[in-house]
């Protein structure tokens, strides 16, 4: 980025604001640069907003200076800061029901004043808002009568018609549902990159979405500003923990910083040492959703070898599941096959998770002939050959067969599996404590 | 609806164009209403008598006293054909006149509060301009003026009333403390304060002194002269055209404060200069003939209902709706009672237009799907 030689849209040296007595923002300092989008993070009431209504002079600071291209913001006129910066504000509600069109045209008013007529760039530069923000059809319709996420796009494009290379916006993405929010960050990443003058600030709650497509985030915290800089330096769990009061999980995924809440996995409730003891197979990302709900019923449950890179690994690791683990896309080692074997003779119930059977992990399944029916085992979700699931050329289809022809339950769902289980352990006697006979592989344990 | 056939950037939208076409059929209607009221009244005069004592008015040579020339007034054979033309050109053309352009000034007025307060009450009641104008004409009924209905010293009276209560109100809105809600409310206590006053004032009089003074706070456009059109047409022009240019503004207003100021307009002076505006046509407009309601209130409503809240076609459109409205209204006040009795103007508009407004009010809204 030529970063140095232009100039900051946008400049806070040492801000501070107080509202109504209240100080709000405290010694604030940073540079928006040319053709960045910012993202201003923070919990409620940290002062996000009011940073945003200082930046276009709508709330004047106590001390510090605020510059816009490097002009004090107080010495723009009303109508020509208006033309440097667009500010799409949160929640507004128009008093009459003007048509979409109309709206956006309102956009044109720091251009034309009270008593130019619109002219030709005018309509073009409303046209291209609408068709921005993809309101071509709706240009007709009354502003009030539109669903609120088409008002937010018609509140968007209202800024853009205004021409502003500076985008000023207060949580637009608020009350806009998920496909509704990234699109609100597609139009940012265009809007940016339609030059080196522009850039963009927004205040968001998500901070999956302020790390997968801000360039910089700015971490505001009881009207401090407690660091900047880029989704992978900021982003932190010791950050989150600061700012927000809340222990999360930070993740870097595809190279992009993910925030997740502390999940089950994070303090898998500790399994009942009396419950009844399940063994899952799974792979290709099939267990984890049985796996969860296992743990949630309180299960012992041990796992059949996964692969690393296999978020079935991933899932065992946070469950604390105990499972041999091979080496990405090879062949089971015979050493995890002799483990496999083990966790089997001391399994009460097998459960098969709907995987993906490859030649990497078709002796899992092979490897359960010798413990059917003696241990109940249900298969999950359907043979694997006619899902598309058998990559095995048909032999994955064939040991699932042969499974079921040993006696193995199939069941359509997690949901029909949990009262089979039920019934599983009250045969064994899990709930109250006879083991009855017959049924001889239970360990010693009990 | 999304109209297919718009060419995109050259075309003007679409609502501009029906805004146009809006505006020549309303000028269409006030037209037709201007050469038909004189049907009714205490003289009727078809259309066709309309145009010959127009035109000889116009080319200055009147009927005289030799007589009609040519074989007019079929209304009633009784009437000299002089007392017609006298009738016509001296008290009926000003009255419509009037109408017309109070109608026009009070519809401005109400559209312009409704935009500066955010509000679908505004109205030039709301402000207590109207009552600030009954105050001054009744103190001058109190003062044993009210004989002198006719003289300069009533609408002089009523628009210092108009114009005092306009600047107690101005001065509430200099504070930059005072919020729209709390104007408004300034405006509601001014009014019931006023009217008060007025009461009070009625209950010292002797009743016989008091016919005028309930005339003309009930309205009417009895004693119209052309020099009290040349007046209200001066103001209404004048503080018309200033609000005609405003337009914009006060769509912008109608976003929000915030938004408004993001978008380059000051909208405390702009919604100062405003409410200076209307308070001034208002005053224009009660000054002779006292106090007509919901005219201010219900020509802004049917325009918008019909043609969109754009405020830069709603001002011209609302004064038309409102000129029309009004004159009509007049039409029915002379003709309702028949046989010469005046009915107050006031009163035919509230019970015609208080049913219409509601008709208006619950029907579908413009725009919604």
């Amino acid at each position: 980025m030529s970063g140095s030689e232009q100039a900051a849209p946008l400049e806070f040296q040492g801000v501070s604001v107080d509202l109504g007595g209240r100080p709000i923002l405290r010694e604030i300092s940073f540079a928006l640069r040319p053709g960045e989008v910012l993202a201003l993070v923070g919990p409620n009431g940290s002062g996000k907003t009011t940073l945003l209504r200082t930046a276009q002079g709508l709330v004047r600071a106590r001390s510090g200076s605020v510059r816009l291209f490097q002009r004090p913001v107080g010495n723009w006129s009303f109508r020509e800061r208006a033309r440097q910066v667009a500010w799409v504000p949160q929640g507004e509600e128009p008093y009459e029901n003007f048509t979409v069109e109309e709206f956006v045209a309102l956009g044109r008013y720091p251009s034309l004043g009270p008593f130019l007529p619109e002219g030709k760039a005018d309509r073009e530069a409303v046209e291209a808002a609408l068709r921005e923000a993809d309101l071509e059809t709706l240009r007709e319709a009354g502003i009030l009568s539109i669903s609120s996420g088409e008002r937010q796009r018609a509140l968007y494009a209202r800024a853009l018609a205004q021409g502003a290379p500076l985008l000023l916006l207060d949580e637009p993405t608020s009350h806009l549902d998920m496909a509704h929010q990234l699109e609100v960050f597609e139009q940012l990443d265009r809007f940016v990159s339609r030059g080196p003058a522009f850039a963009a600030m927004i205040s968001v709650h998500d901070l999956n979405l302020a790390c997968r497509f801000a360039d910089r985030m700015a971490w505001i915290c009881r009207g401090r500003l407690v660091a900047l800089g880029t989704p992978e330096e900021t982003a932190t769990r010791e950050r989150i923990r600061e700012v927000f009061g809340v222990e999360m999980e930070v993740e870097l995924r595809g190279g992009k910083t993910v925030v997740l809440p502390p999940s089950a996995w994070a303090d898998p409730p500790p399994p009942d040492p009396g419950a009844l003891r399940v063994h899952l197979v799974a792979g290709g990302g099939s267990g984890e959703g049985i796996l969860r709900t296992l743990l949630a019923h309180g299960y012992q449950v041990t796992g059949a070898p996964v692969h690393v890179l296999d978020s079935d690994e991933d899932a065992f690791r946070h469950g604390n599941v105990s499972a041999p683990v091979v080496a990405p896309f090879a062949p089971l080692t015979e050493r995890s096959r002799e483990q496999h074997q083990r966790l089997l003779q001391a399994a009460e119930t097998i459960v098969v998770a709907p995987l993906v059977v490859g030649p990497g992990n078709l002796a899992n399944l092979v490897d359960l002939r010798g413990f059917v029916p003696k241990v109940p085992t249900f298969l999950v979700g359907g043979p694997p050959g006619p899902a598309g699931r058998d990559f095995a050329n048909g032999q994955g289809e064939e040991a699932y067969q042969e499974l079921v022809r040993r006696g193995a339950v199939e069941v359509p769902g997690t949901a029909g599996l949990i009262p089979l289980l039920s019934a599983s352990a009250n045969a064994r006697g899990r709930a109250s404590s006879a083991v009855p006979a017959g049924q001889g592989e239970a360990p010693p344990a009990s | 609806m999304a109209d297919p056939r718009l060419p995109s950037p050259p075309a003007p939208p679409a609502p501009a164009r029906r805004a146009r076409r809006a505006f020549g059929i309303l000028l269409g209607l006030l037209a037709v209403t201007f050469v038909l009221s004189p049907v009714v009244g205490s003289v009727p005069t078809p259309p066709g008598d309309l145009v010959f004592f127009l035109v000889r008015a116009l080319e200055g040579s009147p009927v005289g006293p030799g007589g009609c020339p040519v074989p007019v007034y079929a209304g009633g054979a009784n009437v000299p054909c002089l007392v017609v033309e006298r009738v016509l050109l001296d008290s009926r053309l000003p009255e419509m006149f009037l109408a017309a352009l109070v109608g026009a000034a009070l519809a401005l007025a109400g559209a312009t509060l409704q935009g500066i307060f955010r509000n679908p009450l505004g109205d030039p009641y709301l402000l207590g301009v109207s009552s600030g104008a009954a105050l001054g004409a009744s103190a001058l009924f109190l003062l044993g003026v009210g004989a002198a209905l006719g003289s300069i010293y009533l609408p002089a009276l009523a628009f210092l009333g108009a114009m005092g209560t306009a600047a107690l109100v101005l001065l509430a809105a200099r504070s930059p403390r005072t919020s729209t809600e709390t104007l408004l409310l300034t405006g509601v206590a001014l009014s019931s304060f006023f009217g008060a006053l007025i009461a009070l004032f009625i209950s010292l009089r002797p009743q016989s002194a008091l016919l005028p003074l309930t005339f003309w706070i009930l309205g009417s456009f009895g004693g119209a002269t052309w020099p009290q059109v040349e007046l209200v047409l001066g103001g209404t022009l004048l503080a018309g055209t200033l609000l005609a240019l405003h337009g914009r503004d006060l769509n912008v207003l109608q976003l929000g404060e915030e938004t408004a100021r993001g978008l380059g307009l000051s909208p405390p002076a702009i919604q100062r200069r405003l409410l200076l505006l209307a308070s001034l046509v208002t005053a224009v407009a009660v000054a002779f003939n006292g106090i007509i309601g919901f005219v201010g209130l219900i020509s802004p409503h049917v325009v918008r209902r019909l043609q969109g809240p754009d405020y830069r076609a709603l001002l011209p459109l609302s004064a038309l709706f409102g000129a029309i409205f009004l004159v009509l209204a007049d039409d029915l006040a002379e003709s309702l009672l028949g046989g010469g009795s005046l009915l107050p103007v006031g009163v035919v508009t509230s019970f015609a237009g208080a049913p219409f407004f509601l008709y208006v009010l619950y029907r579908r809204r413009r725009g919604l799907r």
